[in-house]
Order: C-alpha cells, then structure tokens, then sequence
C-alpha cells in the first residue's frame, strides 16, 4: 500500500492505529517521533521545545499514525501545553478518539519523577507500553535498572532505549505495530482512605451523565475533577450533576480538613518510591558534582554568569554582521549578474523591465540576507542543543523578576530573536496566564529576522566603519544597540503591562536545568536547512507577490513628462542635432557623426533621462502614496520614498527593502551602481541635500525596531489570546512607540544640529 | 544526644547539605508544580548552589528555583 492511498482512502484512514507519545518535557519524545517517522520536528536541550500536537506517519506494511506531543510533568494540566497532551489522550477532543496505543517516554536517569506521569497514564486504561530512554546517560550516572521487575510492577512491556544514539527503536517499533498489546492494569495503588470512600459515588455518578467516558477512564476523571477547577469546568455542558457532586465531596473534605488536593500526589508516590528503590540500584553517590554542575559553577555564577551570557550575544551579533559578509557579497553580484543576463537575452520591454526590476531585484535584495539569518539559526540552535539556552532562563529571573515577568519568558523571548512566531507559540509553556499574556504581547519588540535585513542595509550605508577597543566593530556595535533597544523596550513595556494592566501576584519560577550535551551538529545543520527553506518560500511568495504590485504602483500610471523635462530634452536634442550637422558639413559620414555626439552628449541625457524617470515615479500610485503620507513622516526625518516603503512594510518587514529597490531601479537608468545602498547614499532632495543622512537612518533604524510591521505575528496573537482586542493594543502601542522615538530622535538630533 | 530539628527554609542550608523535605508555605499551585519536578514532602534533596539563586539535586536532576521560592520550601538536614 502506497503513501498517497492511504491520503485518500478514507476508511483506512479512520482505522489507521494511532500511538501517543508522551513523557516528561525534554526526555526525547521528539527525537523518538522523528527516527519512527522520518520526519524533522524541532529538538532541543531545554523543557518545553514542543508545544503544540505534531503527527505523523511511521511506514511499513500497515501503516501507523504516531503523535507527537508536548512534555507534561503530570497529567493535571497547568499549562496550554500540558492540556493538549491530556486532551489527546483522554479523548476530551472533538472529532478525536483516543489513540490506540500509548508510548510513555521516561528518562531514565530519572525515574521516581517520570514514572509519577506513567501510574497517571495507565489509569486511562490504554495499551501502555514504557520506552526507558536516555539509558545511555542512565549508565553514565551509575544507575542500574532491573527492567524485568520494573515491567512486573507496572503490568506493561518496558522497553530500554537511546534515542539520540538510535539504539532500541527497532524494538519499539516491532512492540507498537503488535496488534494483541492489553491494556493496562488497574491500579494497586490508594489514595488516602477519607478521600478514597468518595470515589465510588463520583464514578457511578459520573457514569450515569456521561457514559461515553471509558469505564476504565472515569476513575482518573473524578480525581482530575476533584483537583483541578479547570478540569471541573469541562464537564460543564456535559455532566452538571456530576460536577456538583464533586463541589460537594470537595466541601466534605474541606471541613474535615482532609487535604485531598495532595492526596493523589501521596497515594502515588507512596507506592512509586518504594517500587523505584526495589528497581534501581545505584552505584554513586547522587549528591556528587557531575560535570554538568562544575560547567554550571561558572556559567550560572552570580557575577560571571550574566557576563558570559551578555559576551554570547554579543559575540552572535558580531559574528552575525560581519562573518556573513563574504556570502553575502557573492549572492549580491550574482543576483546583479542575473539582471544582467535577462536584460541581455531579453527583448528590452515592459516584460523584461517587470523580471529584472520588480522580481529579480525585489527578491535578490532579500535573500541576500540569507547568510545572516543561516549563522543566527546557527548560534541559537547551539544555545538550544547545549542547554545553554535553560541556563539563560535562571540566569535572567532575578532581572526578569524586576521587570515584572519570570525566567520562563526568557526562552520564549529569545526565541523571538529569530521570529516572534515561534517565541508567541514557546509561551504557552508558562502556566501563569497573566505572564503569557504579557510575554505574547513583548515578545515582537525583540528583533526578529526580518528586521536584519533593514539593519544591515541601513547601518552597512550610513554607519561609520572602524572599530572599537581594535575588537569590535562600530557597525557590529550597532547592530547589537538595535537588538539591545528592542530588548529594554519589550522589558520597559512588560513592566508597565504588569503595574497597570494586570496587577498581581509576583511570578513564580522553578525550572529543571537538563545536563548539558555535545551539540548535535547534523540536527543545527538541518534546522538551518528548514528554517532558511522557510525564509527563501516567505521571500518567494510574499516578497515576489509584493515585489510585483510594487513595481507596478511605481510603473503606473504612466505620466507625460513635465514642460520643464519636456524642454531639457528638446533643448539636448537641438544641440545633439546641430552638433551633428556641423560635424557632417566638414565631411564626417552621418553615422558616425551622430554616434560621436552621442558618446559626448551621454552624461546629459542620463540626465534627462532620470529625470523623465524620477517624474515618472513621483506620479506614480506609490509615489502618491509616499507624498500623501510624507507630511506625517517628514518630522521622523522620512522623505515620500520611505514613508512608502514603510508602507509596504507593514505587512512583512523585508518588504521595504524591495519597495525602495523597485523604486529607486525604476527611477534609475541603469548606469550607476546597481547596489541599493548605494543608490540610497546618492540620492538628494531637489535642493542637493542628501536624502540619508546618518540621523535619518538612525531614525529610520529606530523605526523599524519598535514598530509591529508583521500580518503573521498578529495572526497569531489572535490565535493564540482568542480575540483580536490583544493584536489590536499590540499594533497600536508599538506603532506609536516607534512614531514616538524617532520623532524624538529626528528632531532632537536636528535640534542638537547632527542634521 | 541528636539534636532535634526544626524545619527551617531551604536558603538557609549551606551547599552540599543533604535536607529532608517537609512542608512548603507556598499556594497550591506551586507547591504541586514543585512536587511534579520532584521536589516532595519527604524526599531528600542536596543543596547544590544556595546565592541569590538556588539549585537543588533531586535524584539525577537539577532544579532551579528562584531564591523567594526556596525560602518558602522548609526541611530538616540528614545526618549520614
Ligand atoms: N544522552 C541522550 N540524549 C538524548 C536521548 N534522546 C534524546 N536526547 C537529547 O535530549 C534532548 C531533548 O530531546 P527532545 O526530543 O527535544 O525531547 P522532548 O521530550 O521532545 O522535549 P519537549 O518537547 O521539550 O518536551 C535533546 O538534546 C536530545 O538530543 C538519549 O537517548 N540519550
Ligand atoms: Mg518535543
């Protein structure tokens, strides 16, 4: 059976057998989903890499659909992350059944912890089967497991494995294709005996007003209800009796002081402890320092641990800026070669002007950046593998702590250094709703990608070269103010959204450091490979789609040449003409008379000619546009050009780079440098002054860092808070910062005379 | 004679102190996030990094807790 007819087959699809996999966050869920199914879904070295469902298929003759989900440390939800694992597995979503077969992923280096999830696991009354991995890092540790008792114990096949190194998987996949796996035993485990004489009522009840819920499920529904309120809440539309019975028993409890929200934590532990001290046996001393911890005296050291972490970003945005160049350079003149080619093989035309000066300079001036973006996926993929990148997280809280949010927000922010579309999703790991809000809402202040490209264009123009201290240099230097800028702002603004908007209780932070690995390098190198693949699609798609409409609002509507150009070209073809007839009355053949002329005459009907051209772009749409908008963004320092390419930037950032290259090649003829920067540096308003000046393109800088100029980042604020209220406040607080502070910036920096 | 313990916050245990969990001051929430990572009445942790920032050592793993929670979760020190 082929891949695609199962795609189609729709019968197989509803019978196709589906596999959970769940655990502990960073215990190797992912890595076991990506060797089953061939697929690349992200790995990391920190808790909390996945966050959302991901499936996919493991082949063989009877195909099986294996689902991916994020780590949970129990299966009482805190978390967005951690509802949708237990969503999965306890059915409770619409149009899902619950899966066939559940893979409880365990670290076994770490067993006590990780099997607490696994006893809540086989009270669904599944097919369970226990995958040990990380037995590797287990042996290293000095534990020796008895999996034959552990497996006993449990009631289900224990399957030792190290997924990283590809070791067991071929048992693991002989055990999830059997078709004769039981399911789990009942569990020989009880909760204290004042809450345990509730249960049956709860169960009979619960079986009664809902009896879609599995009878071997209900035990675990009553206890999550008994818990949890937003677990009560489920049950709402579908059991009310049974959700006032549980407020009842809950009140029973209360006044007798039994303290029943602990009591599912104790009657499993009570009876895990002792089985784990029979199972593992240990041959050092746990409290030793392991290497781990002797990297961590240093890295997480009060005074070199802040050091050390300012040093990396600093270093990556150097590296960033300037290691890129060489590449870079090299896709510049080949994308400069590729216009040439075209308008050499190409009949000269509207279609061949369309290719080479919306399309091909439109997309080339953004993928240029494509090295850039390479090494700052590099650097990040690093932080992640090593588990730097939890490190980060403890760092940081002290100072996270000040500014109104926890170390938890420290990923999901840093993340967004690279796109705040994943740093919005990496929020939900945060079980305080008012810090994720708030770090949903901050987290597009941190400079994104797409900011790079302006970055470099700008500060690589405008900037002074040189360095400081003879180390860093001063365009690096700039490059990590704007980052820095970006970063005190999302700071600034969480810090104003906690004491105003949500004024609460202080955030709480507890976070495991996992050891820290040998960065994997084929996994970095294939996150480079996807995430630049993603990169050079949005440059494909958005960038091409716009980089059309833009050349045609430049190119239209087509507008007769002004009296005053009309006369500078009638006037240089007057002289052309009698330059040639002199030339021809002393016997000079016509032909090559006028083609003499014509070489004298070239610079001032370049002249002419960009003119007639830049005439034709201030009367174009865009030019209507920037001209409408020049009045608002004249005082930021922005002539009608760049308020237009800001305008275009609003639905993706790199936009304007394309915008002001369609504007400034179709304004050009052809002769000058073809690089956009240099055009940007040569252009001046009509009374000679330099458009750019050094203030203008701080400001613009400044611009680009605050303002929110992404459809896809408020796409997903929407999807992610439920409304468009949040997208909403968002866009219109950091638009206005950004008019604001280059507002400032402009006219402080007039006043001050650096104009 | 042993001298008898009184619980006492974890922040106030030097490095290397084996400690004996007993109670958390802390809201529901919290302390049942702290017991999920392992940190449970009753178990014994080692005090691995105790500063403006504390990490402690549950089995093989290592928890990290901001110094305001750690001063709300009390036990008594083992003595081997
Ligand atoms: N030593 C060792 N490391 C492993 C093994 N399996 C996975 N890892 C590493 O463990 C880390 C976490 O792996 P992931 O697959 O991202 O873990 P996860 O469970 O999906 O994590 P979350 O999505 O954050 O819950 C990565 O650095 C892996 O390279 C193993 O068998 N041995
Ligand atoms: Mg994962």
């Amino acid at each position: 059976m082929s891949k695609s007819s199962v795609h189609t087959n729709l019968k197989q699809v509803a019978k196709l057998k589906r596999v959970a996999l769940i655990g502990n966050p960073n215990v190797g869920k992912t890595t076991v989903f990506n060797v089953l199914t061939g697929m690349r879904q992200k790995v990391g070295n920190y808790p909390g890499v996945t966050v959302e469902k991901k499936t996919g298929r493991m082949d063989g003759e009877v195909p099986i659909e294996i689902i991916d989900l994020p780590g949970s440390y129990s299966l009482s939800p805190k978390s967005l992350d951690e509802r949708i694992a237990y969503d999965v597995l306890s059915g409770h979503l619409a149009n899902e059944p619950r899966p066939d077969l559940v893979v409880c992923i365990v670290d076994a280096s770490n067993l006590e912890r990780n099997l607490y999830l696994v006893t809540q696991v086989l009270d669904l009354g599944l097919p369970v089967i226990v995958a040990l991995n990380m037995m590797d890092a287990a042996e290293a540790a000095g534990l020796v497991i008895d999996l034959k008792l552990l497996s006993e114990k449990l009631g289900v096949p224990v399957l030792p494995m190290s997924a990283s190194k590809n070791e067991g998987i071929g048992k693991l996949k002989y055990q999830i294709r059997r078709t004769d796996l039981t399911v789990a035993p009942e569990r020989s485990w009880t909760l204290m005996p004042a809450v345990e004489v509730e249960i049956p009522a709860l169960i009979q009840i619960l079986a009664e007003e809902a009896p879609k819920v599995p009878e071997r499920q209900r035990f675990i529904e009553v206890l999550q209800c008994l818990t949890s309120d937003t677990m009560l809440d489920y049950w709402n539309k579908w059991a009310p009796n049974f959700q006032k019975e549980v407020q009842q028993a809950r009140l029973r409890l209360l006044s007798n002081k039994v303290p029943y929200q602990q009591a599912e934590v104790i009657g499993r532990y009570g009876w895990l402890s002792p089985l784990v001290a029979q199972v593992v046996t240990r041959k050092k001393n746990v409290g030793d320092a392991s290497v781990s911890d002797k990297i961590d005296a240093v890295l997480t050291h009060r005074v070199f641990g802040p050091l050390f972490f300012g040093l990396i970003l600093l270093l990556i945005f150097q590296a960033v800026f300037s290691w890129a160049t060489p590449l870079m350079d090299l896709i510049e003149s080949s994308v400069i070669g590729l216009g040439a080619i075209i308008r050499a093989s190409f009949p000269a035309g509207m279609a061949t002007d369309l290719l080479v000066d919306g399309v091909v300079s439109g997309v080339g001036n953004v993928v240029v950046f494509l090295p850039q973006i390479l090494l700052l996926f590099f650097f990040l993929g690093l932080m992640e593998d090593t588990g730097y990148m939890a490190r980060s997280a403890f760092i940081m809280d002290r100072l996270m702590s000040r500014v109104g949010l926890g170390g938890g927000s420290v990923v999901p922010l840093l993340s967004s250094f690279a796109c705040a579309i994943p740093g919005i999703m990496a929020a939900r790991t945060l079980a305080n709703p008012k810090d994720r809000l708030i770090t949903i809402m901050v987290a597009p202040l941190m400079s994104c990608s797409a900011r790079l490209p302006v970055y470099t264009l700008f500060i690589a123009a405008f900037l002074p070269t040189g360095k400081v201290l003879g180390l860093i240099t001063f365009q690096g230097l700039a490059m990590f103010s704007m980052y820095l800028l970006g970063t005190v702002m999302a700071f600034v603004a969480s810090m104003v959204l906690k004491r105003i908007v949500f004024k609460g209780e202080s955030s709480f932070f507890a976070m495991e450091l996992p050891p820290y690995r040998m960065p994997r390098f084929k996994q970095i190198f294939w996150r480079m490979i996807d995430r630049s693949k993603a990169f050079v699609i949005r440059a494909g798609k958005i960038i091409f789609g716009m980089s059309i409409i833009l050349w045609g609002l430049a190119r239209f509507p087509v507008t007769e040449p002004s009296a005053e150009i009309a006369l500078l070209r009638s006037s240089a073809d007057t002289v052309f003409e009698q330059r040639v007839d002199s030339l021809a009355s002393i016997g000079v053949p016509y032909a090559e008379a006028s083609e003499q002329i014509g070489a004298e005459m070239a610079s001032r009907y370049r002249r002419v000619d960009a003119a007639e051209a830049g005439f034709q772009i201030e009367h174009s749409f865009i030019g209507k546009i920037g001209h409408t908008l020049e009045p608002v963004m004249r005082p930021l320092g922005f002539d009608w050009k760049i308020s237009a390419g800001i305008v275009s930037a609003f639905a993706a950032r790199e936009v304007i780079i394309s915008a002001l290259a369609t504007i400034y090649s179709v304004g050009d003829v052809g002769e000058d440098s073809p690089l956009l920067r240099e055009k940007l540096k040569a252009d001046t308003y009509p009374n000679g002054d330099p458009v750019y000046t050094p203030l203008v393109a701080v400001s613009l800088l400044v611009f680009f860092v605050l303002a929110l100029q992404c459809m896809s980042t408020l796409a997903i604020a929407k999807r992610e808070t439920n409304s468009w209220k949040w997208p909403a406040v968002m866009w219109l607080y950091m638009t206005g910062l950004a008019y604001l502070f280059s507002l400032i910036i402009y006219q402080g920096g007039m006043a001050l005379g650096w104009g | 004679m042993s001298p008898i313990h009184v619980p006492q916050p974890l922040t106030s245990f030097s490095t290397g102190v084996l400690v004996q969990l007993a109670f958390f001051a802390l809201g529901d929430p919290e302390a049942q996030r702290l017991r999920e990572l392992g940190v449970i009445e009753g178990n014994q942790i080692h005090i691995l990094k105790n500063g403006d920032s504390f990490v402690c050592c549950v089995e093989s793993s290592r928890i990290a807790l901001r110094r305001e929670v750690a001063m709300n979760v009390f036990g008594t020190p083992v003595v081997l």
